[in-house]
Order: structure tokens, then C-alpha cells, then sequence
């Protein structure tokens, strides 16, 4: 009887938990615009347009539904602000995690790879969808592969995947294997844009030759105004254009920039991530990015309070930083700051394979580049640029930030130091002793000896920090060096021609992580980062003096990093690449780059992670999908 | 006459012609091209192009072919209406330029008007008050429009506005009214915005056009067919009207073919400076990012309308000016 009982008190206990498995099912909230479409049958329920297993983020705030998200950009800098909204995760299957170190997936599930790098395997999160509502599968992947990067009308030269062949397992799986060792694609995928690995094949076959007639191909282009097909194409895939386009990101743009001066996003009802209660993403219905003229007028869009979450065209503005702290209170919005991934505020690169008779001798000997350096009264170069309003740059060489796992303080710190009478003695013991009419310096075989630092006007600031270190080292040195400001495209040509003596500009990848962009950087491998800059004579192969063997093996270093599949090899490869920087002391920086600044209404929540880094994304890894608006 | 503007236009043709290579090869003056600009600005933010990608993109562009055959490209694309692709904006020329002129216009017609509306009317009256109060009112107030250039004053009057309302003044309507259809609320949005365009205009536009025609109806004036005129017993209104100010016109229709091209390129500065719409600063765009075919489109149209408005400035001279008709 007694167990009867239980049995049936049992009954009513599963009985009633039932409704609790009804509710279960529905285990995901959306948009109250979306429940709206949904129940007038416009669009199928919440579970049926998300991935069976979507992407859950743990966010910080759990945010409520609704608002606008309102950027301003500066004429032709549209990407920066895309990139910012929604631009990595869309075009990423690949990205980094909010601590920019982590490589994670976005609306990929899961991806794989052997220990040596040559085949690695990705999984398709299972029911995730375009924006339309077509279901993404590997018919995508292979027309990405297969008809854009090994098409060789779009794709003419295929660098990444020139020796990879691509193999569909089923309908969410496929392995690329590579015929070289990889082992810093993950990196390379997690970049900005280049996990790439699916293009809506559904939509973009009616602009593509191999699926179409000539006629037929001749009839569209026609009718889109098109006289070629590579450029109708390559406008149709641009998802910075294309408002047709059925993309993968949180918002689907919806008006054409270049008409309307104003773009306008949607919310993606088939959005693939859910918050930590299982709400949909994102939680800010729509967005709006506006195009202005100038820096001037950005600056009165901020402090209007015009702009919610900003961080393009004005992450590099600190110099404005008071005048935005004027109006924050009143209009709102607060001023963060976040990290530059950059190795220093200004790098002072000297040429140390000059090919020129007089000056090679000095600029390729390590201690005339350690006087020069110890010549530098860093302190007042800071007080006079670097220093805004609360912040203020710290002293330092050109070299991995701290915070890098590759960090050497040594390195960061050698001959920083304002010693100008230890510098005197160095140029003497150079030979550098007799001094001509003009009170400075002759060479040891008493020709005159005049050096210019080339600095390329990309901004305007540049040449005054140059024009102030070109006069330190006449006073404190005694050496005639003066500062003088070219077009970027000459300077560009008398870079490639190993025709500089010194130049000055600020640099890309303090290797906060090891990404592959930092082989560029640092070893002028590819040849377009601006490490290679000071090698040139390495570079155009009119240096062949006696740094060639160093150089050359930096060089080498670069390509070996990037394809060392043993890790800690790896380690000791980068270790000895920072004794080459720190031994040859080739670039001189001068104080620690100053922060970026980010604009952020006081109503915008789980705003975060905002570095500037294109290795992660133009905005770090912030995620905008999880911003949420206080209504 | 006739005989006059047919030979008159078919000049013109081979001027046309002319004028392409000119806007083609002055373009193309300056040291590198798109790609080179492009690469200088992926690098200034610390991206990297490697050289396969960039040799890719010259074959793409056709940059890597020479220049006469670029040329040939283009003017064959001109002679059918297009006007080619642009690399900043990757779209099509046409559909860019297309976009902007209804504001573009829209704005050129409407400063133009409000200039003569405010200049031929204060010049006509300083002329005849000359030394009046009023004239010494009206010449300071052009002495300070010509002598403060108009996208300074521009930024002033933003900072001056939002001190005062906290808003925002850049552009021709508020964003949430970009890309919607016209509709009251819109125009409405619109003249709130387009009223500052307007002042700077005609503080600054108006000043170059009273003057002159302030001193050459003066001129006139002294003359002795006024006197004679006069004398005859001719209504003053009547006198001024007929005789003095359809002489002092003859500068200005003398120049009005250069509202033509202004219709496309006009208040360029003021457009920038106020995030206006406009064709202006599409070509500023496309001259720095060395964009050859916007920039040279933009260019070679505001070139031909040059060449239309002077034709259409010498027939109105020819009706206007029985002198220079006698001399024909």
C-alpha cells in the first residue's frame, strides 16, 4: 500500500514537472520586435533559428532588449567602424576570446588539427543560418574554396591557401590539409576577416561564371551595370556594400552607405549566440553609423553626444581628450581608455645597411646608435607630446610591451638613460673628434658628417617629435641632424630604394600575443610590415656589408617561427630574435605608446575589451553583440 | 548667329578631347597610384598587404598596364555614359555621382539665388546712396564676408550652435531621417539643418557679387548718357533699370558660365566642413586616395560644363550687348 502510494506520489510529481519540460523546450527569449514576427508567422520561433547547440557567452550583465547603437566614421575609414560592429565576428569563423590571448570559435563549433599543423578539421555549428534563413552547411565552404580562393580570376596569386587541398567530410565537417606545416594559421585565422570559410552559395551563384552561361552571365551583368564579372562579383560578396548580401553578423546592414551618407543595421533574427539565460543576441535592435567629413566634425558628433559606442577616428584623438572631458558629464558619456598593441609612441628606425660612403660607418656601428640613443633626454620629448591630461607616456626602448608573454625588461629599458657626457665619450672613441666650422662633428676622416631624419606625413605631429630629437642630438651630441617631413608615396620610394639615413613613425604589434602579423613586424619577412623599413639595404640587395649575417638570419628567423611546429623550439626561435633587436639596438623608441581613448554612453552596458589591435579585430575582441542599451 | 554657335560647338569636339587627356594625365601626375595610397593607409593602421597580394591587385586594377592604354579604357567607357569604377568606394562612378546631385544641385541653385536675391538688391542701393549710412552699413558687412573664409566661420557657427543647443549641426537632416522618403517631417528636419549652410553663403558669398556690381554701377552712373537722360526727363526707376544696371550686368553674365561647373563642385570647402551630402567632397575623396576614375570623371564633367557655360555666356553677351552682336 505504502508503496503504491509513493508510486503514485510519484505520478503526480512527474505530472507536474511536465509543464516544466514544456517550458523547457523553449529555453531561449528573444527580441520582443522578433516574438512580434513570430506570432504573426513572418518568422519561424527562436529555437528553429538558432543553432541546435548556439554560442553561449557568459556577459557580465544580463541586458534587456532594444535601443540603437550610433557610430560616426570618418569619410573612407567605413571598415573600421563595420569591423567594430560586426565585421570580425561575421567574417571570422575563428576569433580571439575577450582576453585577446585565447583563440575560440565564433559560429563555428569546434575545429581541430594534428600535431603538425598540416591537416586541421572545423565543425559547422549544426541549424546555424544565413540571414535569409538558409541553413549554412559545407555546400558554402566548398564554393568558398573552390570557386573563390582557388578560382584563379578572383583569387590570381592564392598565398594562404596556394598548397591546401579541401576535403568535405559531411554536411557540417571539412579538413583542409596543407602540404607545409602551419602551425601559426590559428593565429593567422583568428586575424581580422580571414577564417573566412563560407560564402552564401545560394545567393552568390548567379553571379558567378562557373554556374552560369555566358548569356546568362552577360544578361545579369547587364542588368546589375557591370562590364566585368570578377568586379560584379566582387562587389556582390562585399559585405560592406551589398545590403543583399545574407551575411553571419549581428546586424544586417540595410542602407547603402555610399547613398544615404548614413548607414543603417538591423538585428540578424538567425544571429547564432545566446546570453548565459539563453536570450538571444544581440540585445540592441538596431544600429546607425554616420558619415562625417572630418576629424573636426567627429569631435562635435562626441561631444554633442551624438555617438554611443565610438571608437574609429577617435581611439587615436588623446590630444582632444580635454576638450571631451569638458562635456562628459553633461552629455554623458564616459571617456575609457584602452591598449595600443604598439611596440612605442615613436620609433626612431636608423638605416644600418646605408650603402652611402660617409654615413655607413657610423649609422651600421651599434655604439654610435647606443650614443644616439643615450643623447635623447626622453623626459622633455615626453613632457612636450606625451603627456594629456591624466596620462602620461613611460620611458622606454622600442621593444615586446610588458604584458607580452615574450617581455624583456632589459630590453625595454637599455640606454634610455639622459647620459650625454657617456654619449660624447662613445662618438670620440668613434673617431668623431675633430668638429668642423659649423661647431659639430666631422668623421674620423674628417668629412662632414650630416644626417636627416625622413619623416613620412602621415600625421602632423610626427615631424614636430622629430624636428625636437633632431635638435637634442645637436646640442647634446654635437652632431649636425636635422628632421624634414615628405609626401608618404616618396617617402615610401626612398624607403624601397634604402635612401634614408633616419626615420620616424609609430609601429604596429608589441606582440601582446603571438600572432602570425607579428613576423612582418618584426622581421621583414613579408616585406610590408615596417620592420623591414631599416633593412632595407638587406631588402633591395645593395648592402652587403658585415651585418649581412646577422640580418640575414633575422630574416630566416621569421620564416622558421612561423613554420616551428615544436612549440618551446619555438620559444628559444623568438628569444633569440629579441637578442638580434636588443643587441643591434636598430630602432629607438621613446616612451610607452600613449592609451587609445573610447567614447561610451553612460546608458551603453558590457562595453569592454576595446584594444586596438587588427590582429583581434579593429576593437580588440569587444563584443558588440553584447552591449545592451538602458532605455 | 546661327552660323556662330554651330561653329562655336563644333569647336568644342576636339577640345573635349583635349580636355580628357589633360584630366587624365594631370591625375595621374602625382608620384604612385590608388594601390599605393591604399597600401600607405593599410600600414598606417598596422595592417599588412604582402607582395603576391599586392602584384594581384595591380593585374585586377589594370594598374600594371601603361598609362595610354588606362586612357583608352577610360575614354572608351566615357563615350558610352560610364564613367568607370571608383577603388575608394567600389562602386560604379555613375551610380556616386547619381546619389549626390539632387542635393548637390539643390544646394548650388539655392546659395546661387540667395546671392543675387541679397547682392543685386544692396548693391543697387549703396550704388545710388553711395556714402548713405545704409552703404557704409552694407560695405563693412562685405569687407568682413570676403575677408573670413567660409569654413572657419563654418566651424564657428557649429561650436556657436552647440554651446547653445548642445546639438550637433553637420549634415543636411538628423540620422534617422537618412535614407527615408521625403516627407513633411524630413523637410522640416531639413531647414532646421540647412539654414546654417545658407547664412555662411550668403555672409560670405554675397560680399565679391555687391561689390562689384556696386562699383560698376557707380561707374555708370557718372556717365553721360545718365545726365543726358536725365536732362530728357526720363523716370528715375525707369532710367536706372533700362540703361546703368543692364551694363554693370555684362561682368556678370559674362561669368555666368561658371555657375555650371560651381553647380557640381561649388561650395566644396563649406560641404566638408559641414558633412554635407555633396559631389565636393567626393572629389576631395577621390584626389586624395589618388582614385583615378571618380576623381578624373568628377573632373572631366565639371571641365565639359566649363566649356557649355562659357558657349551659353558668349550667345547671352551676343543678345544682351548690341555691341559685341554688331562686332560678330
Amino acid at each position: 500500500m505504502k508503496k503504491s502510494l509513493s508510486i503514485l506520489l510519484a505520478l503526480i510529481l512527474v505530472l507536474c514537472a511536465c509543464p516544466v519540460f514544456a517550458t523547457a523546450e523553449s529555453a531561449y527569449q528573444e527580441a520582443p520586435a522578433l516574438a512580434a514576427k513570430v506570432a504573426s508567422g513572418e518568422l519561424p520561433a527562436v529555437e528553429e533559428r538558432l543553432p541546435s547547440e548556439p554560442q553561449v557567452i557568459e556577459v557580465a550583465e544580463v541586458g534587456a532588449y532594444g535601443g540603437t547603437w550610433r557610430q560616426a566614421v570618418i569619410t573612407g575609414n567605413f571598415n573600421h567602424a563595420h569591423s567594430h560592429l560586426v565585421g570580425y565576428l561575421e567574417t571570422n569563423g575563428i576569433i580571439y576570446d575577450r582576453d585577446n590571448t585565447t583563440i575560440t570559435t565564433s559560429w563555428l563549433k569546434e575545429f581541430s588539427y594534428n600535431e603538425d599543423y598540416t591537416e586541421f578539421t572545423f565543425t559547422l555549428r549544426e541549424g546555424l543560418k544565413w540571414s535569409d534563413g538558409v541553413p549554412v552547411t559545407t555546400e558554402d565552404v566548398a564554393f568558398w574554396f573552390n570557386d573563390v580562393e582557388m578560382n584563379t580570376d578572383l583569387t590570381p596569386t592564392n598565398t594562404y591557401y596556394g598548397d591546401a587541398t579541401l576535403e568535405i567530410i559531411d554536411d557540417y565537417s571539412w579538413k583542409l590539409t596543407f602540404a607545409a606545416a602551419k602551425p601559426m594559421y590559428l593565429s593567422y585565422w583568428a586575424y581580422h576577416g580571414k577564417s573566412r570559410f563560407v560564402y552564401p552559395k545560394h545567393y552568390l551563384t548567379a553571379f558567378h561564371a562557373a554556374y552560369n552561361t555566358e548569356e546568362e552571365l552577360a544578361a545579369t551583368m547587364a542588368a546589375e551595370g557591370f562590364d566585368d564579372w570578377k568586379t560584379m562579383f566582387e562587389d556582390k560578396i562585399n559585405v560592406q556594400k551589398n545590403v543583399d548580401l545574407p551575411v553571419l553578423g549581428a546586424w544586417v546592414m540595410t542602407a547603402d552607405p555610399a547613398v544615404t551618407n548614413t548607414i543603417t543595421f538591423e538585428r540578424n533574427p538567425y544571429y547564432w549566440a545566446v546570453d548565459q539565460e539563453g536570450n538571444q543576441l544581440p540585445y540592441i535592435d538596431s544600429a546607425v553609423i554616420t558619415v562625417v567629413e572630418s576629424t573636426d566634425l567627429m569631435n562635435m558628433k562626441v561631444i554633442s553626444g551624438e555617438v554611443d559606442v565610438q571608437v574609429a577616428g577617435v581611439s587615436e584623438s588623446l590630444s582632444n581628450y580635454p576638450m571631451f572631458a569638458q562635456y562628459a558629464e553633461e552629455m554623458n558619456y564616459t571617456i575609457a581608455t584602452s591598449a595600443f598593441n604598439e611596440p612605442n609612441a615613436m620609433n626612431f628606425h636608423i638605416n644600418t645597411t646605408s650603402v652611402d660612403e660617409v654615413k655607413a660607418p657610423y649609422l651600421s656601428s651599434v655604439d654610435f646608435r647606443r650614443a644616439l640613443s643615450l643623447g635623447l633626454d626622453r623626459q622633455t620629448i615626453i613632457d612636450t607630446f606625451y603627456t594629456v591630461g591624466p596620462f602620461k607616456s613611460e620611458i622606454a626602448q622600442t621593444a615586446f610591451l610588458p604584458g607580452s608573454p615574450y617581455y624583456d625588461e632589459e630590453w625595454a629599458k637599455q640606454y634610455t638613460e639622459f647620459d650625454a657626457e657617456t654619449a660624447n665619450a662613445m662618438l670620440d672613441e668613434l673617431g668623431m673628434t675633430e668638429y668642423g666650422e659649423n661647431g659639430y662633428r666631422k668623421t674620423a676622416n674628417g668629412e662632414d658628417f650630416a644626417l636627416v631624419i625622413l619623416c613620412p606625413s602621415y600625421d602632423a605631429q610626427w615631424i614636430e617629435i622629430a624636428e625636437m630629437v633632431a635638435s637634442q642630438w645637436r646640442e647634446n651630441l654635437h652632431l649636425d641632424i636635422t628632421a624634414t617631413e615628405v609626401d608618404p608615396s616618396l617617402w615610401n620610394e626612398r624607403m624601397s630604394a634604402n635612401d634614408f639615413d633616419i626615420t620616424n613613425l609609430t609601429g604596429s604589434n608589441g606582440m601582446l600575443a603571438l600572432s602570425s602579423g607579428f613576423v612582418a613586424d618584426w622581421t621583414g619577412y613579408s616585406g610590408f610590415g615596417w620592420g623591414i623599413r631599416f633593412m632595407a639595404g638587406m631588402y633591395n640587395d645593395t648592402y652587403t656589408g658585415d651585418q649581412t649575417e646577422t640580418l640575414t638570419h633575422l630574416q630566416e628567423l621569421g620564416t622558421t617561427i612561423t613554420t616551428e611546429t615544436d612549440m618551446a623550439a619555438r620559444d628559444e626561435e623568438i628569444k633569440e630574435l629579441i637578442q638580434i633587436w636588443k643587441d643591434g639596438l636598430y630602432s629607438l623608441g621613446i616612451g610607452t605608446r600613449l592609451p587609445a581613448i573610447n567614447i561610451i554612453k553612460n546608458n551603453f552596458h558590457n562595453v569592454s575589451g576595446l584594444d586596438q589591435d587588427w590582429s583581434f579585430g579593429y576593437c580588440g575582441s569587444s563584443r558588440g553583440d553584447t552591449y545592451w542599451v538602458e532605455q | 548667329m546661327l552660323k556662330y554657335i554651330v561653329k562655336r560647338t563644333l569647336v568644342l569636339i576636339p577640345l573635349l578631347l583635349a580636355l580628357s587627356v589633360v584630366v587624365f594625365v594631370i591625375i595621374q601626375l602625382p608620384p604612385g597610384d590608388y594601390l599605393t595610397t591604399y597600401i600607405n593607409n593599410l600600414r598606417s593602421t598596422g595592417q599588412q598587404v604582402t607582395e603576391d597580394e599586392i602584384a594581384a591587385l595591380e593585374a585586377r586594377y589594370g594598374f600594371d598596364q601603361p598609362m595610354y592604354v588606362q586612357y583608352m579604357k577610360w575614354a572608351q567607357n566615357l563615350l558610352r555614359g560610364d564613367l568607370g569604377y571608383s577603388f575608394v568606394y567600389k562602386r560604379s562612378v555613375n551610380s556616386l555621382i547619381a546619389s549626390r546631385l539632387p542635393a548637390t544641385i539643390t544646394l548650388s541653385v539655392v546659395s546661387v539665388l540667395l546671392i543675387w536675391i541679397i547682392a543685386f538688391p544692396l548693391g543697387f542701393y549703396s550704388a545710388t546712396h553711395k556714402y548713405s549710412l545704409g552703404d557704409y552699413a552694407f560695405t563693412s558687412v562685405s569687407f568682413f564676408g570676403i575677408s573670413v573664409p567660409e569654413f572657419l566661420l563654418a566651424i564657428i557657427i557649429m561650436y556657436l550652435y552647440f554651446l547653445t543647443t548642445r546639438q550637433y549641426a553637420g549634415g543636411l537632416y538628423s540620422d534617422e531621417f537618412a535614407g527615408q522618403p521625403w516627407t513633411w517631417a524630413k523637410i522640416v528636419n531639413m531647414l532646421q539643418h540647412v539654414w546654417i549652410p545658407l547664412l555662411i553663403i550668403a555672409f560670405t558669398g554675397t560680399a565679391g557679387l555687391f561689390k562689384t556690381f556696386r562699383a560698376n554701377l557707380i561707374d555708370e552712373l557718372n556717365k553721360p548718357y545718365v545726365k543726358t537722360a536725365r536732362a530728357k526727363g526720363v523716370g528715375n526707376m525707369r532710367l536706372l533699370i533700362k540703361y546703368p544696371v543692364r551694363i554693370a550686368l555684362i561682368p556678370f553674365i559674362a561669368t555666368v558660365g561658371w555657375l555650371l561647373p560651381g553647380l557640381i563642385s561649388g561650395q566644396t570647402i563649406l560641404a566638408q566642413v559641414l558633412s554635407l551630402p555633396t559631389v565636393g567632397p567626393l572629389l576631395l575623396t577621390a584626389l586624395q586616395n589618388q582614385d583615378m576614375y571618380l576623381a578624373g570623371s568628377i573632373v572631366f564633367i565639371m571641365g565639359v560644363l566649363s566649356m557649355i557655360g562659357t558657349l551659353v555666356s558668349d550667345i547671352l553677351l551676343a543678345l544682351t550687348d548690341p555691341r559685341i552682336r554688331s562686332s560678330m
